[in-house]
C-alpha cells in the first residue's frame, strides 16, 4: 500500500549521519559552532559578525555606571567582573565613564575582564583595547557555563554579561498534555566523512574547529524523546494544551544563579541579551542565530523571569518593554531602591526613544531625504552622544550624502576616541581624507582601517583608489582583486570591476603615448636645413 | 689579357658586392616588414583592449541606467501612492512623541 505521509517524510531521511541521535546541545552542529569561539580573535566583532554596536556601543556602559553610582557609597575598594566580554569595549566604555563620574571609585577599583577563550583575551590586549586601563583590569581565562570559583562568592559590586547568556547550555523541548519531550538531532552530511565522525567521538570541542568549513553542509535532523533527568525541571512550565516548543535556558539559569552568588551586599549585575519575552506558539519554529561561525539561541526571558522573581536576590525587570535587547539587573539589596531607574534605563519609554529616531533616520536615507535624516539623527545623537556606534552611522552620512568631509572626519575622530578599535571609523576618515584631497592622510587612515579588518571588500575597494591616485598603479590592482576574492556577496563587486576597467583603459593609453613616442623619436630637419 | 683577368676579377668582386647588398636589403626589407608588423600588432592590440574595456563599461553603466531608470519608475510608483511630506511629518510626530514620553519619565524621577 502507499504511505503518502511516509513518502513525503521518507526524504528527511537522506545523507549520511555522522554521530547518533543527541540532545541538540551535544549535535554536531552545535559543538562545531562552539568551537568557533575558540581561536578567534576580535576579528568577529571588527567585521561585526558579531553586532557589538548594540551593546558596546557605550550606552549600556553608562548606564551601568549609573547603576553602581545610585547603589550607595562604596567603602572598600570596588571590585567588578565581566564574562563572556568578547571585543572588551564593554569595559573600557565603563572605565572611561567611571573616571569620570567617580574618579574616586575608578583609583582603587578593579575590574576582573573574562572570557571563556583565551584568544579572545590576548586579541583584547594585542588590539591595545584597555590599555588605558592596564592599572585596573586582571584578565582571567573563565567559562562562565562551568561552575564557578570559590574566589568569585560574595566577591562584586558589579557583574556585568552581554550577549553571554545565549551562549550558555539549552535544551529544546515540546511541551503540551502528552508531556515534555527532549529534542533529539542527529546530523547528517551528503557524503560520508569518516574524519568528523571520529574526532566527534572524542569529548570535548575545541579540536573540532577544522570542520567549521564544512558545518554549513551538515543537516540536523530531529526527533523528540520523553525524558526524566533535565536540569532544572522544577522551571519548566506546567503540561497543558497543544505542544509548543520551548527553549530551556538551564545553562543561563545556572549562570545567573552563580552571578547572583557573587555580588557582595549592594552589589549589582547588569544581564543584556536578545531574547523571547512571552512563550512560544505551537506552530513556532526555533531559529538560530548565527554570528558569523558560532550559534546562539534566543534567550528565554520568560523563564529566566518567573525563575527569578521569588529569588533571595532582587531581580528587577522594566514594567513593560519590546524585544530588541532586553536587559534585566540583580541587586543585593532592596530592590525597591533600584526599581525606577530599571525601568527608565531598561524600559519601554527608553527603549523606543533610543530606536525611533535612528530607524526613522535610516528610512529617510533610504528615500534620499538627507535633511530630515540628518535632524533625526541629531535627536538621537543628543540623546546618547558618546555612542560610538551611532557616532560612526553619522559621520557615514555626512560623508556620502552630505558630503561634509571635514565634519565627517571630526564625528569619525571622536568615535575612534570612544572605540579605538573601528575599523569602518577609519575608513571613513580615509574616503573623507580622499575627497579633500589629503592622499597621504588618506594613505594612513586606510592603512590602520585595512589592519584592523584586511577582509572588507568596501575598504580594498577606497584602497584601489587611494593608490591609483598616488600612482601605485600595481598596488591598485592589487587591491582590486582582494576586494573581488573577500567579496562573497558581491557587494561591491561592480564598483571594483568598473575601477580596474578605468585602471586598465588608463594603462593603455599610456601605453599607446609610449608607442607612438617609441616610433617617432628621431625628427629629421634636413628638409628644412637645405632651404635655409 | 691580364687586364681581362684583371677586369673579370673586379667584376666578380662587384657581383658579390652587389649580391651581399641585395641580400643585406632583403634582410633589412624583411626587419622592416617584421617591426612594422609588430608595430602594428600593438597598436592594433592597445586599440582592442581599450575598445574591450570601453565596451565593458558601457554595458555596465547601461545596466546602472536601466536601473536607475526603474527606481524611477518605482519612486514615481510610489509617490502616488502617499505624499512623502505626509510621511516625513508622520514619522517626525512619532519620533517627537517617543522623545517626549521618555523626557517625561525622566522628569519624574
Ligand atoms: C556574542 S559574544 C559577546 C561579546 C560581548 N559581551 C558583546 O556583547 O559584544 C560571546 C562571547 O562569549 C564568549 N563565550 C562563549 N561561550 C562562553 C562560555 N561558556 N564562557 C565564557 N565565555 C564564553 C565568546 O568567546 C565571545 O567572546
Amino acid at each position: 500500500m502507499l504511505d503518502p505521509v511516509a513518502m513525503v517524510a521518507k526524504g528527511a531521511r537522506k545523507g549520511y549521519p555522522v554521530e547518533d541521535f543527541q540532545p541538540i546541545w551535544n549535535s554536531a552542529a552545535m559543538r562545531i559552532a562552539r568551537s568557533a569561539w575558540v581561536d578567534c580573535g576580535l576579528e568577529v566583532f571588527l567585521r561585526k559578525d558579531v553586532p557589538y554596536g548594540a551593546t558596546s556601543s557605550g550606552r549600556l556602559s553608562e548606564d551601568a555606571v549609573q547603576l553602581l553610582l545610585e547603589t550607595g557609597p562604596k567603602n572598600q575598594p570596588c571590585r567588578f567582573l565581566e564574562i563572556g566580554s568578547g571585543s572588551g569595549i564593554f569595559a573600557k566604555l565603563f572605565l572611561d565613564s567611571l573616571k569620570l563620574q567617580a574618579p574616586e571609585i575608578y583609583k582603587t577599583c578593579t575590574y576582573i575582564v573574562t572570557d571563556g577563550s583565551a584568544i579572545m583575551l590576548e586579541s583584547q590586549s594585542k588590539y591595545g583595547v584597555l590599555a588605558e586601563h592596564a592599572d585596573q583590569i586582571e584578565t582571567r581565562v573563565f567559562d562562565a557555563g562551568a561552575p564557578w570559583p570559590k574566589d568569585f562568592e560574595a566577591a562584586f559590586d558589579g557583574v556585568f554579561a552581554s550577549y553571554i547568556l545565549d551562549s550558555l547550555p539549552i535544551d529544546i523541548l515540546s511541551v503540551g498534555e502528552s508531556g515534555v519531550r527532549q529534542m533529539q538531532a542527529r546530523c547528517v552530511l551528503p557524503v560520508k566523512n569518516d574524519a568528523l565522525e571520529d574526532a566527534l567521538k572524542i569529548p570535548g570541542n575545541n579540536h573540532l574547529a577544522p570542520f567549521l568549513p564544512i558545518a554549513k553542509n551538515l543537516q540536523i535532523q530531529t526527533r523528540h524523546f520523553e525524558t526524566a533527568n533535565l536540569p532544572y525541571a522544577d522551571a519548566l512550565p506546567m503540561k497543558k494544551g497543544d505542544d509548543t516548543p520551548m527553549v530551556h535556558c538551564h545553562g543561563a539559569l545556572a549562570c545567573v544563579e552563580n552571578i547572583a552568588n557573587a555580588l557582595r551586599s549592594g552589589g549589582f549585575a547588569m544581564l543584556s541579551d536578545y531574547g523571547t519575552l512571552v512563550p512560544r506558539e505551537p506552530s513556532e519554529q526555533i531559529e538560530f542565530q548565527n554570528f558569523g561561525a558560532s550559534a546562539a539561541l534566543a534567550v528565554n526571558f520568560h523563564q529566566l523571569d518567573s525563575w527569578f522573581a521569588e529569588g533571595k536576590t532582587a531581580y528587577l525587570k522594566p514594567v513593560s518593554e519590546e524585544g530588541h535587547l532586553i536587559t534585566r539587573v540583580l541587586y543585593n539589596g532592596d530592590g525597591s531602591d533600584l526599581f525606577e531607574l530599571v525601568d527608565l534605563l531598561f524600559g519601554l519609554a527608553r527603549q523606543q526613544a533610543l530606536r525611533l529616531p535612528v530607524e526613522a533616520a535610516r528610512e529617510m536615507l533610504r528615500a534620499n531625504a538627507f535633511e530630515t535624516a540628518r535632524q533625526l539623527y541629531s535627536k538621537a545623537m543628543a540623546l546618547q552622544p558618546r555612542n560610538w556606534s551611532l557616532a560612526e552611522e553619522v559621520s557615514e552620512l555626512l560623508l556620502l550624502s552630505a558630503k561634509d568631509y571635514k565634519d565627517a572626519i571630526s564625528l569619525a575622530e571622536f568615535g575612534l576616541s570612544l572605540n579605538p578599535i573601528g575599523p569602518n571609523l577609519y575608513r571613513i576618515i580615509a574616503e573623507a581624507r580622499y575627497h579633500l584631497g589629503d592622499i597621504s592622510g588618506a594613505e594612513d587612515a586606510i592603512a590602520a582601517c585595512l589592519r584592523l579588518s584586511g577582509a572588507s571588500p568596501q575598504a580594498r575597494l577606497l584602497q584601489a583608489r587611494i593608490q591609483v591616485k598616488s600612482e601605485h598603479i600595481e598596488g591598485a590592482l592589487i587591491s582590486v582583486a582582494k576586494g573581488l576574492a573577500m567579496d562573497k556577496e558581491a557587494d561591491q563587486r561592480e564598483a571594483l570591476i568598473q575601477l580596474q576597467n578605468e585602471i586598465l583603459v588608463n594603462i593603455s593609453q599610456n601605453a599607446r603615448e609610449d608607442l607612438l613616442a617609441e616610433v617617432n623619436r628621431t625628427r629629421n630637419l634636413d628638409a628644412l636645413t637645405l632651404r635655409l | 689579357m691580364a687586364d681581362i683577368d684583371n677586369i673579370e676579377k673586379r667584376l666578380i668582386k662587384v657581383e658579390g658586392k652587389l649580391e651581399k647588398l641585395h641580400t643585406d636589403m632583403v634582410r633589412v626589407n624583411n626587419e622592416v616588414h617584421r617591426h612594422v608588423t609588430k608595430l602594428e600588432d600593438r597598436f592594433n592590440r592597445n586599440l582592442k583592449d581599450q575598445n574591450r574595456v570601453n565596451a565593458q563599461d558601457h554595458k555596465f553603466i547601461t545596466g546602472l541606467e536601466n536601473r536607475f531608470g526603474k527606481m524611477d519608475r518605482d519612486s514615481k510608483k510610489l509617490k502616488k501612492q502617499s505624499d512623502p511630506r505626509q510621511v516625513d511629518r508622520n514619522t517626525m510626530k512619532l519620533v517627537d512623541q517617543a522623545l517626549k514620553a521618555y523626557d517625561q519619565k525622566k522628569g519624574k524621577r
